[in-house]
């Protein structure tokens, strides 16, 4: 128990200001002290935690992370997972913009006779309603072989999908207004204006881009089977039945939440809500309708140069970049490295020149056994395009060519950086296992059972799942 | 104010190279918008930006993107600074205050993703040397106990305590008297070593350390 004494020394020996007491204090501090226990104690802490803590470090990131604080601070990037200060201002602002418009529309807004609402068709061979003006014209649900960019889709009749020029199969509920802003071979961007759509999505090609947008949510998926539903009187929701899709809110998160299977993302008015294991019954009734797509599958597009055409935009690197994969495609690697290498010194700037870095690493390792030259290619990727679309993938490139060159210190350091940001992300249960067997190697198996069992936790049917199990039996750990 | 930080800042200027990273000139050229000078200046900046906002705003799962705040912050605001001289002293007040605000939006919106702290821990940590190991520990458990203290407490305490402040700049950085820098010092100093003292870990680290 202390005495008023007591505090009055504690006081003394916290001040860094102490050095400068008078003599007579000095010798009551230090009278004290003889007599006190417990304020030796207090003064041994003072004096070494006072000479420790200038030298007090948080743990060095790696040189790669600082590169890449480096290059958003000269960018003025700030992390999607901030909660900007513009935040609110932006907000108010949108709410101001959002009135406006409102007023405005209300006193243009035509009379019910007037409207000119997208008439549901029978559904049968594709047409074209011309009744609205051209640029959006009103196309019934169906098969639909000459669907376009700028087109209108309204799912009138339940169960009957919508099959896009790429392969990817849609289904809405009946009502559902959707609008096609993008069409390319490389690219579909949906608006869903009304209702609810379950998709199912080629993910063969990871250069392609699918992305459904809601009110407030976007959604962009990585190959999977999803629903998105966005009605005025209820919340955006997004579910994925398979796979995984990351739903983005610009200015929440524009970083994006990653969504696995069964999982369910809900958003209204700022207020994000995830579910682990949605109720997918009624999606998985419509989903039930959508042909099953074969892995491997590429419904060719039927009017390639139509859309490329229509579209306009076809730059030469990406007409490089269809060609290396269309030799790849071929098993002619050889000659599709040579392509992937013509495109990065031509266009190494360019998103398709980075794009080809992360292609052609992955050839070098997988099919042409050169981990040094994959390993230099996604580094450069990595190095020039840190948060790009293909991260995830060079870094997933990364843990494996080290795991399987057994250079565990380096997998412990790659895994972490990783999941320092992506916690989440689509190759989280692999990087995590990674990481346990990492560690395992390193001796550490109580920290690597940890590790084991988180991912069987989370990812319970997924195939990491049964390799942590692996790695859990190794280390002695008992399988639940 | 500018004579008695000046002096004291002396003290706790870095040493070799980057003591030249941070040469005047450096800095006005990186102010004046010259690329190659503001990316060489963010290098040099870089670890003291993570020391700050590892020690003031702690080892938790959305450090980086604080650091990255921080960095951004500072080389958005940079053609803000009166003079090159008070660089440091501006910078860290940049950064305190990025790391104030930015724990309190993170109170007011949980994180959907919070991982465990074991998670967290391991995120933060290097292998695997004793003295490593030693120094982790008790970077940890110093953050654990300092988020015990009251905000205030907590910052004059870990300026004095963690970078070598003296009252009149602690007063200057969280912009209050200096004789209120000085109780929230005293105060939050004691209020910590209290709290350390009560942990024998803690303690046997210490003693492990500084024998």
């Amino acid at each position: 128990m202390t005495s008023g004494r007591c505090g009055w020394v504690r006081d003394r020996l916290s001040d860094p200001g102490a050095k400068y007491l008078l003599e007579h204090e000095k010798e009551e501090v230090h009278l004290h002290l003889e007599s006190c226990g417990e304020c030796r104690a207090f003064e041994e802490v003072v004096s070494r935690m006072t000479a420790v803590a200038l030298r007090l470090e948080p743990a060095p990131a790696s040189a790669l992370e600082d590169r890449r604080i480096i290059h958003a601070a000269m960018e003025g990037r700030l992390p999607g997972r901030s909660l900007k200060r513009e935040f609110s201002i932006r907000w108010v602002v949108a709410a101001a913009a959002a009135l406006l418009v409102g007023a405005a529309l209300f006193a243009m807004w035509p009379s019910d006779s007037q409207m000119a609402r997208p008439r549901p068709v029978p559904a049968v061979a594709a047409e074209r309603d011309g009744r609205d003006d051209a640029s959006t014209p009103t196309v019934k649900s169906a098969s639909i072989p000459e669907v376009s960019t700028a087109a209108e889709i309204v799912f009138d009749e339940k169960g009957v999908p919508l099959t896009l020029p790429a392969g990817d199969r849609i289904v809405g509920i009946p009502g559902t207004r959707m609008h096609i802003d993008v069409l390319t071979p490389s690219r579909v961007v949906l608006r869903l204006l009304h209702g609810k759509i379950v998709a199912r999505v080629d993910g063969t090609d990871r250069s392609r881009t699918f992305t459904v947008m809601g009110r407030h949510l976007t959604a962009e998926v990585h190959g999977t089977v999803f629903s998105v539903e966005s009605t005025p009187d209820t919340p955006d929701r997004v579910r994925v039945l398979e796979g995984v899709v990351k739903v983005v809110d610009r200015d929440l998160n524009p970083a994006g939440w990653m969504l696995h299977d069964r999982q369910e993302f809900t958003f209204a008015a700022s207020s994000p809500v995830m579910a682990q294991k949605a109720d997918l019954r009624t999606d998985a009734r419509l989903a039930g309708l959508l042909p099953a797509m074969t892995p491997g599958e590429q419904v060719q597009p039927r009017f390639p140069e139509a859309a490329e055409a229509a579209d306009g935009s076809v730059s030469p690197a990406d007409r490089m970049a269809r060609a290396a994969r269309e030799l790849r495609g071929q098993k002619r690697y050889g000659e599709a490295k040579a392509a992937y290498e013509a495109l990065i010194a031509q266009f190494g700037s360019t998103t398709a020149g980075r794009n080809a870095l992360v292609a052609l690493a992955q050839l070098e390792f997988s099919t042409l056994r050169d981990p040094t030259a994959a390993e230099r290619h996604f580094n450069a990727y990595l190095q020039a395009d840190p948060d790009g679309w293909l991260a995830d993938e060079a870094w997933i490139g990364l843990v494996r060519i080290y795991a399987e060159n057994g250079q565990h210190g380096r997998v412990e350091e790659t895994t972490r950086t990783y999941l320092r940001r992506q916690k989440e992300g689509t190759f989280a249960p692999e990087m995590i296992r990674r990481r346990g067997d990492a560690l395992s190697a390193a001796g550490n198996c109580a920290a690597a059972v940890e590790y084991y069992r988180t991912v069987i936790d989370r990812w319970t049917l997924s195939r990491e799942a049964g390799a942590a199990a692996n790695g859990l039996a190794a280390c002695g750990a008992r399988v639940d | 104010m500018t004579a008695t930080i000046h002096q004291s800042r002396t003290a706790r200027e870095p040493s070799g190279s980057q003591k030249s990273l941070f040469d005047t000139p450096l800095i006005e050229r990186a102010a004046e918008g010259d690329r190659a000078a503001r990316e060489q200046l963010a290098a040099a900046c870089l670890p003291r930006v993570r020391r700050i906002v590892g020690i003031g705003y702690g080892p938790k799962d959305d450090m980086d993107d604080v650091v990255q705040i921080a960095m951004v912050t500072v080389f958005r605001d940079l053609s803000q600074l009166r003079s090159a001289a008070g660089f440091r002293a501006w910078m860290d007040t940049v950064v305190w205050n990025v790391i104030r605000s930015h724990g309190r939006r993170r109170s007011r919106f949980a994180s959907l993703f919070i991982p465990a702290e074991q998670e967290i821990v391991e995120a933060h940590t290097r292998p695997m040397e004793e003295g490593a190991i030693i120094h982790r520990e008790l970077f940890f458990r110093l953050h654990r106990h300092l988020s015990g203290i009251g905000e205030k407490k907590r910052m004059a305490a870990v300026l004095s305590l963690c970078f070598g402040y003296v009252d009149s700049e602690i007063a200057d950085l969280m912009g209050c008297s200096v004789e209120a820098a000085k109780k929230r010092t005293q105060h939050g100093r004691r209020e910590l070593f209290e709290r350390l003292r009560r942990d024998p870990a803690y303690v046997d680290l210490l003693a492990e350390v500084m024998p």
